[in-house]
């Protein structure tokens, strides 16, 4: 009795011995992996840094972003116009949400270089805090709701004031840009 | 001395027909909203259901223009047209909470 439970124990044992060794083998293949794969970037930015380079976003791609971008803009302005002077959401709906999710991708590269560019107003902070749970600044207020009519009627008065600025802060950066490449 | 022959005047298009209409809506659609002096009266009047009207009518003929119109214009009818309705909705906002 005392043999066959023994021999038990020490089957039971080996069985987890192996099964810890395969989730180790695993794990550590796994992160092998995702090192791998993570390796083109590294050493891109690697060669960029010996080079004498920042890892910041170049002039040249930062225009490009900046222009696609301002054309993205343009067209989330004339969403809210037609939707809140017709003062129905619904019809604009699905294209508010497209706009949106290219926004939310591409403001995030944006931001860190827009930002010195732009005017700072507390009713942007708190019409993200009330709609999104988060501060926003001008650009972000004008997509951060999930819904377009959400947009308009939390608005107290401040989205033409909130366009100027967005707008004003897309013109200051492509200034600033254009001066760069200019000199 | 011959005597000189009056010089034939070109024809408008209908695009230039469209935006001198269009440029006449948006004026008054401005005065209608109460941000620019009615001429007649000296005075700023508010209309907000003549100044949805005349911005309708300038959205529809915007319509109208399509590729006809050089770029810059185009853009420029846009902005005027996106000025517009954010101002209506400004001033639809302020009429309803005074009410």
């Amino acid at each position: 009795m005392g043999l066959t439970t023994f021999a038990r124990a020490i089957a039971d044992g080996a069985g987890r011995l192996l099964w810890k060794t395969q989730l180790t083998l695993r794990t550590t293949g796994l992160q092998l992996l995702s090192t791998v794969r993570a390796l083109p970037e590294t050493v891109a930015e690697q060669i960029r840094t010996w080079r004498g380079h920042t890892l910041a976003m170049p002039i040249d791609e930062q225009r490009q972003l900046l222009a696609e971008f301002y054309e993205k803009f343009e067209d989330l302005v004339e969403l809210i116009c037609d939707a809140g002077f017709n003062a129905d959401a619904t019809p604009y709906q699905a294209r508010y949400e497209e706009v949106r999710a290219w926004m939310m991708r591409a403001y995030p590269l944006l931001k860190p270089y827009m930002s010195a560019h732009l005017s700072y107003d507390p009713s942007d902070a708190e019409f993200g805090l009330s709609v999104a749970g988060y501060a926003t600044d001008a650009m972000e207020a004008l997509f951060c709701a999930e819904q377009l009519h959400t947009l308009l009627e939390k608005d107290e008065g401040h989205l033409i004031g909130r366009i100027e600025r967005a707008r004003s802060g897309l013109y200051r950066y492509a200034d600033y840009l254009r001066g760069i490449i200019g000199t | 001395m011959a005597e000189e022959t009056p010089k034939p005047q070109a024809q408008a298009t209908v695009y230039e027909l469209i935006l001198y209409a269009f440029n006449l809506l948006t004026g008054y659609a401005w005065q209608a909203m109460g941000y620019v002096v009615n001429p007649a009266t000296g005075k700023t009047e508010v209309n907000l259901e003549e100044a949805k009207i005349a911005i309708d009518c300038a959205d529809f003929l915007a319509g109208k223009l399509g590729d006809h119109v050089e770029p810059e214009v185009r853009k420029e009818v846009e902005r005027v047209l996106r000025d517009l309705k954010l101002n209506y909705v400004s001033r639809s906002a302020e009429a309803s909470k005074e009410a």
